[in-house]
């Protein structure tokens, strides 16, 4: 077997290509490397069974079998390297079939074989040869000379209204820096001109300033044809309505006094990003994504909102996070409800509504004026329910920690939005809410400190019921 | 008994990044570690391995370096990088809430009304 040809040959070390994203080596020394690193552990292992006892070729079988299918493995390993690459070169289907044929092929031969390691080993390598040198032969006549060029054209709403003089940033989505920056014509035309290889995508402002557009990574190679980009700058938005399954309870009890119950409510939208994409970040669910510099969340902006009986039913009309940070684009985002009991002090201001997404404003539900003299309670939810309570009486300091425990909110539901439609979602208040809480007192409640304020929090349920329609010119 | 092939699936990858931060670097190292703190029961096939190992380089998640081994071969060792060190820790906590709500499913967890902080 001859020695594979490796970026370290010539030197002691040598680093690997690591970056994420299709590995941009040559596909002949990715299958190289591949098969000197599963060498290296079958001959790692031989010789730890011979060093027991074992002869040659049975520890070089017991290896093996340890290992498993050398070929299968092998396989896998370049097309989680190369597959990337090779789907968008259009080769996907000739690949398979080749990739049968030479399996099928080596199958037999390694069969006929009479070291049976030697020879996967061997077969292995012909095949990722083989596959790393099919793809290209087909392309090569289709495939343009020259610079990669990304040409396309921007407009707002429809393509009958040109964006013209808008400037459009190529970046390189593996680091995110600026490739190229040109500015779009009086037909909304864009022209990149030429550009070296690498992954790319399209980054425009909106016409009201507030979001930027990312387009689609764009894999922009030598020998194959950008496709065309058009982009359409409109902000396409729906927005979420609620509605309860019962008022939220207001209740006795016994020696404790009343207690209220507000409700809480977190909303992701995954499309809305407070950076540009990169390969470093999980991918969208769907592109375009919108670039909010106000935003903080670099997978998907989130927002919420704390809300008593009469705005849920009386002043919201049923609509959740109203201007800017209720506009939702299209697609799934990701919604949250706790529902929390409290025991308010006497004297508290009244509660007022909170909401917000790029600040924690949290009014005064709970004014207690001691260090932190507040014990919360979660009947099913994890802890981080009641951490905008401890916001709330710990100040500004506390902002950071609030907005991460937020971000830990498992279990969401998800939620279809619509462009131009309301999608009203029901929260189910919990029917044993005041059980629960009477159960709980009763039960573990220790001499608290005073003052207490001890919200009860307790996960609801949510259901999609239905969508209606936005008023035309529906902007808050 | 080795695990069964669908739950392994959604292990491996942690468990690849915690034997690679405890200084497992290379191929083999890698499996005979995992196999060692598992008692035998997650690896059916050392192979396995190293789909997982490239997919997780291929996310950022992994560097490696390739050196010569003491054996004269070439050898490519594994090291977590900044964004592997951080998915680390999401993923054991992920991890540890995921086999909760499965524990408390199966009856096997009896949680306590949880308290204040």
């Amino acid at each position: 077997m001859s020695s594979p040809s490796l970026p370290g040959d010539d030197a002691s070390r040598a680093t690997s290509a690591a970056s994420p994203g299709p590995d941009p080596r040559a596909p002949d020394q990715v299958a190289a490397e591949i098969q000197a690193e599963i060498t290296d552990h079958l001959a790692t292992a031989a010789e730890r069974h011979q060093a027991t006892g074992l002869s040659e070729a049975e520890s070089r079988e017991k290896a093996q079998q340890a290992f498993g299918d050398v070929r299968e493995i092998g396989r896998r390993c370049y097309w989680i390297k190369q597959g990337d690459s090779l789907m968008f070169r259009g080769a996907i289907a000739l690949l398979l079939v080749v990739l049968a044929v030479s399996l099928a092929a080596v199958t037999v031969r390694s069969w006929q074989a009479e070291s049976r390691m030697a020879e996967q080993i061997g077969a292995l390598t012909a095949q990722l040869k083989e596959l790393a040198d099919r793809p290209t032969a087909p392309l090569a006549a289709a495939a343009p000379s020259g610079p990669i060029e990304i040409k396309g054209r921007m407009f707002v709403g429809s393509p009958d209204r040109p964006a013209a003089g808008v400037p459009l940033s190529v970046i390189n989505v593996s680091d995110g820096k600026l490739v190229r920056k040109v500015v779009s014509d009086s037909q909304g035309s864009f022209t990149s001109g030429p550009l070296a290889d690498g992954d790319l995508a399209l980054l425009a402002p909106m016409p009201d300033g507030r979001l930027s557009v990312q387009s689609a990574p764009i894999l922009a190679y030598s020998g194959v044809q950008a496709p065309r980009q058009d982009m359409d700058l409109a902000f396409r938005f729906g927005r979420l309505g609620l509605t309860l399954s019962r008022p939220l309870p207001e209740f006795e009890v016994e020696g404790r006094g009343k207690y209220e119950s507000r409700i809480l409510i977190r909303v992701q939208t995954p499309r809305i990003r407070a950076r540009i994409w990169t390969v470093n970040a999980p991918l969208p669910p769907e592109w375009p994504i919108f670039i909010d510099s106000r935003a903080r969340s670099a997978d998907g902006q989130w927002y919420y909102e704390i809300l008593d009986n009469a705005e849920v039913i009386g002043g919201l009309a049923g609509t959740l996070l109203m201007g800017d940070e209720g506009q939702f684009p299209s697609g799934e985002c990701l919604v949250v409800a706790t529902v929390m009991a409290n025991n308010p002090q006497t004297g508290e201001p009244p509660v007022a509504r909170s909401q917000g997404g790029f600040s924690m404003d949290f009014h005064a539900l709970h004014s207690n004026a001691g260090p932190y003299a507040l014990r919360a309670w979660s009947l099913d939810a994890p802890p981080a329910d009641y951490f905008w309570i401890r916001h709330h009486i710990e100040g500004q300091r506390r902002q950071e920690e609030v907005r991460n425990q937020f971000e830990h909110f498992g279990d969401a539901t998800k939620v279809p939005i619509t462009a131009g439609a309301k999608t009203l979602i029901r929260i189910e208040v919990p029917d044993d809410l005041e059980a629960q809480v009477r159960a709980t007192l009763e039960s573990t409640t220790p001499a608290p400190e005073a003052p207490v304020s001890a919200p009860f929090n307790l996960r609801a349920k949510i259901t999609v019921v239905g969508s209606e329609p936005l008023p035309a010119a529906a902007s808050d | 008994m080795k695990a069964n092939a669908d739950l392994l699936r959604g292990a491996l990858e942690p468990v690849i990044l915690e034997v690679i931060a405890d200084g497992a670097t290379y191929g083999y190292e890698i499996a005979k570690a995992i196999e060692k703190a598992s008692e035998g029961r997650l690896l059916a096939q050392e192979g396995t391995l190293y789909p997982a190992l490239h997919r997780l380089q291929k996310q950022g998640l992994l560097d490696a370096e390739w050196a010569v081994s003491p054996e004269g071969r070439q050898r490519k060792h594994y090291q977590l990088t900044p964004l592997g060190r951080k998915q680390r820790q999401a993923l054991r906590k992920e991890w540890t809430e995921f086999t909760r709500a499965v524990n408390l499913i199966l009856g096997i967890e009896h949680v306590q009304p949880q308290l204040a902080w």
